[in-house]
């Protein structure tokens, strides 16, 4: 009896442990652009984060017309002209941490990964590389990245006329606190 | 004769171009619309509008999510789950709806003080969708961004 009781209380705990599932629902994303003309900013703070601390599986995603600039005309030429939010309303990436054993999420750390996976912008999806570090303090990790992407690769076209306004490659920065656990 | 023709062509050319610059100017500085100040365009439960996203995608897209250009202010009525801040210091507050995990998740526009969870609230704001993954595991969420209370 006492087996059968160790037994079940072996397969309950690593069933527990292969479900862990870190995730917030507000984590940030930035996006930046830098030419000699002005800088443009964005954030999005209403991205859905998951990460699976088992197999490493990384994926968000957010709502293209949570994104917020400094200036309104900005924030309309993004929905209307660029990114076209009614007719592609999400941004998603779907990946996999390639170094997630090397994470121990018990010890309070900045852990370098790399994250290789999908990202779909503007209805196109590329094949996308990024490092970043994996911050564990107090039993709570931050999934953090910075990482670029040309325009024209997601069909992204920058009218003439603002030409020297936008860069041709944007900076997005990924800060996601998973303070929720599944 | 020529002359003054000249001249009132100059004139109406250079008048032309400071009418042009000063729109362009006024265009590209104009702030963000208000939302204490606009009327909201529909006014719903929290639990009626996480399930109308859930299950009726195409209805709520129309009615309380605008255009590229023009959004559309709503307003909501509901119980507090929780109180959180975001990474940026805002407040986040989370609506109860009749799925378990899934929020209506309002950011307020900076920090909102006296309000505790449990209590109701009415809230107005641009709903910017339900975000929502089935790969994910995760119950969505329907977001509404730059809330202000209004009760």
């Amino acid at each position: 009896m006492k087996y059968l009781i160790f037994v079940f209380a072996v397969l309950l705990s690593a069933k527990t442990t292969l479900a862990q599932k870190l995730y917030t629902k507000n984590g940030s994303i930035s996006i930046f652009s830098s030419t000699k003309m002005e800088d443009i900013k964005a954030d999005n703070n209403q991205v859905l984060c998951v990460l699976n601390t088992q197999t490493g599986e990384l994926q968000f995603s957010l709502l293209n017309k949570g994104f917020h600039f400094e200036k309104a005309l900005m924030e309309e030429h993004f929905n209307e002209n660029y990114i076209e939010s009614n007719k592609f309303p999400k941004s998603t990436f779907k990946g996999t941490v390639a170094d997630i054993s090397k994470v121990n999420f018990a010890s309070d750390g900045t852990y370098p990964i790399t994250v290789k996976g999908d990202l779909t912008m503007h209805g196109v999806t590329k094949i996308t590389t990024a490092s970043g570090n994996i911050i564990v303090k107090d039993g709570k990790a931050t999934a953090a990245s910075k990482f670029t992407a040309k325009l024209a690769d997601y069909n992204i076209s920058i009218p003439g006329a603002v030409k020297n306004n936008i860069s041709e490659s944007i900076e997005i920065t990924v800060n996601c606190n998973l303070d929720q656990k599944m | 004769m020529a002359s003054k023709t000249k001249k009132i062509i100059l004139y109406s050319i250079a008048g032309m171009v400071l009418i042009g610059t000063s729109i362009g100017y006024k265009m590209y500085n104009k702030e963000h619309f208000s939302v204490s100040g606009t009327r909201p365009s529909a006014a719903i439960a929290a639990i009626i509008l996480h399930q109308t996203f859930s299950t009726d995608s195409t209805t709520a897209k129309n009615t309380f999510i605008g255009d590229e250009a023009n959004q559309k202010i709503i307003q909501v009525d509901g119980e507090i789950a929780a109180i959180k801040e975001d990474q940026q210091g805002n407040t986040i507050i989370l609506l109860k709806t009749a799925t378990d995990g899934a929020f209506i998740n309002c950011t307020m526009e900076g920090r909102t003080e006296r309000i505790n969870a449990g209590s109701k609230i009415v809230l107005k704001g641009i709903c910017t969708g339900y975000n929502f993954d089935s790969e994910m595991g995760i119950p969505g969420d329907v977001i509404l961004i730059r809330c202000i209370i209004s009760n």
